[in-house]
């Protein structure tokens, strides 16, 4: 019985979450829209996740490159090391580490912050000063989720094979020309275009997700850590799921 | 299409209920006319807070109608809605200020976001409005740096900074010491007096909003038990009405 009512209420939550995304949606396209706060979040999101981004690309691609060189190695194949690192970092690994960073850094944040306003009645002071607290705080923070996303997967992309060639560069001397042209020989535009565009909908998890369970909030400092933590546990399980679904989607429509 | 109506607020048959043992509302009806300053007494837990938040569409009745200038509230489209909201401040009882942004930004936004002022006309009027409530010096503070009797004054500068018709003002002297208390009330009064606002005051302390009060309505239970002048309900044969009315309860 309990196991059942858990579940129910998981399906019941997923459907609410479903309808929240659907109202975040149909928001977006109607004026007015809020231009200054979708910027100021994709300063919030995107430039100040940059330097963890970075850092985490630099330090993904020196540990992907020990392990792949231990396993080159052994097949003679150093010489694939780049195109080996270049196809896993752009196909998979930079968009969905870049996802799940961002669900642990944004996504905690949005849902704090927003749950915070919530229980201390901002959003209704929002409101009675006629301005729409949805707009104002759930779909510029969806958007600029959705926006920074990709970019900050081609930074951690590109970042990922810098750490990769720092790390070739000190073990075997391989020089920078050298590691880059094997790299991008072996990409194609689709390698990078279609696992990037998959992050948009990564970002829109992550927003809807954080937004819902901040904008719902109840029970004052125990409902602002619910939300906390619970935006970062959902996004990123939720990110998870879809992106098996993406990757089977793309492999489908857009054969290799 | 509104009708033009003489009632600045108008509550008709109001119900709420949070849980279905309890309705914390319960066909509650007044009206407040332009121009009126109208008192809510009751001890606390009585519902006065969510009758304010009813009136702003904040919460939604279970039945009633709620009318602002005529115009029915819960039947407006969202755009029509914050048009009426814009006529109407509002004093949340515990401030509700942005705490992200300073005592000044606080003031400016609602400004920024509802008319094309420039920039030096809004720091004026953010100006005035502080200093109208004693806070002239404090423009940079941020919410958390201000006590509590600050950030009611603060909140109240906010509800007043688009120059309200209609002003719904939660507990405006609670933590607030006499003498300060007693300027909040003369600003009201004197916002009664030369601009005509009008006014629901959810107060504890009736006697010293007295002097420009036209009615009060007594709220326990969940219903209206009076509803009259100070001096009609001071006569009452209701012990807890006498009581509120002469402020000598739940202080």
């Amino acid at each position: 019985m309990t196991l059942f009512s858990t579940l129910g209420s998981s399906v019941e939550k997923m459907g609410e979450v479903g309808v929240f995304t659907g109202r975040v949606l149909r928001a977006s396209i109607k004026r007015p829209f809020e231009w200054q706060e979708i910027v100021q979040q994709i300063h919030e999101v995107g430039v100040r996740s940059l330097p963890l981004i970075a850092a985490s690309g630099v330090a993904l691609g020196v540990v992907m490159s020990f392990h792949t060189r231990s396993s080159m190695v052994r097949f003679g194949a150093e010489s694939m090391i780049p195109a080996v690192l270049a196809i896993a970092i752009f196909r998979e690994i930079g968009p969905l580490v870049a996802g799940l960073l961002l669900a642990g850094r944004v996504g905690a944040g949005i849902g704090a912050q927003i749950a915070g306003m919530r229980v201390t009645e901002q959003i209704d002071a929002l409101e009675a000063l006629a301005i729409d607290s949805f707009k104002y705080l759930v779909v510029t923070r969806v958007l600029a989720c959705i926006i920074a996303l990709p970019v900050l997967t081609t930074v951690i992309d590109f970042a990922g094979l810098i750490g990769g060639f720092l790390s070739e560069n000190a073990i075997s001397d391989t020089s920078f020309r050298y590691f880059f042209n094997r790299a991008f020989a072996s990409l194609d535009w689709t390698d990078y275009i279609q696992p990037t565009l998959k992050t948009t909908a990564f970002g829109l998890i992550i927003g809807s997700i954080s937004s819902y369970l901040g904008y719902t909030a109840t029970q004052g400092a125990t409902g602002v850590g619910r939300a906390s933590t619970g935006s970062v546990v959902y996004s990123s399980l939720v990110l998870i799921l879809t992106n098996i679904l993406l990757v089977k989607f793309t492999e489908f429509w857009f054969p290799q | 299409m509104s009708l033009p109506s003489n009632q600045a607020i108008c509550l008709e048959h109001l119900t709420k209920a949070f849980s279905p043992e309890r309705k914390v509302l319960d066909d509650v009806s007044f009206s407040v006319p332009r121009g009126e300053v109208f008192c809510l007494l009751g001890k606390s837990g009585t519902g006065k807070s969510v009758t304010l938040k009813l009136i702003m569409a904040l919460l939604r009745p279970d039945e009633g109608k709620i009318l602002i200038d005529g115009e029915d509230v819960l039947a407006l489209d969202t755009h029509a809605l914050q048009e009426t909201r814009k006529k109407v401040g509002f004093l949340f009882q515990n401030a509700a200020l942005f705490d992200s942004i300073s005592l000044r930004e606080n003031l400016a936004f609602p400004l920024r976001r509802h008319t094309a002022k420039p920039e030096a006309e809004i720091a004026e009027v953010v100006k005035q409005k502080l200093e109208a409530v004693g806070l002239g010096n404090d423009g940079d503070k941020m919410p958390s740096d201000l006590s509590g009797g600050m950030k009611k004054r603060a909140g109240l500068a906010r509800a007043l900074v688009l120059d309200p018709q209609i002003l719904l003002v939660d507990e405006p002297s609670s933590g607030l010491d006499r003498i300060t208390a007693g300027e909040i009330h003369e600003l009201l009064g004197e916002l009664k007096e030369k601009n005509g606002t009008s006014m629901i005051l959810v107060t504890h302390d009736p006697a010293g909003v007295r002097r420009f009060t036209d009615q009060i309505a007594v709220l326990d239970g969940g219903r209206i038990v009076a509803n009259g002048t100070p001096d009609e309900l001071e006569q009452s044969d209701n012990e807890l009405v006498r009581e509120l009315v002469q402020g000598g309860q739940d202080r």
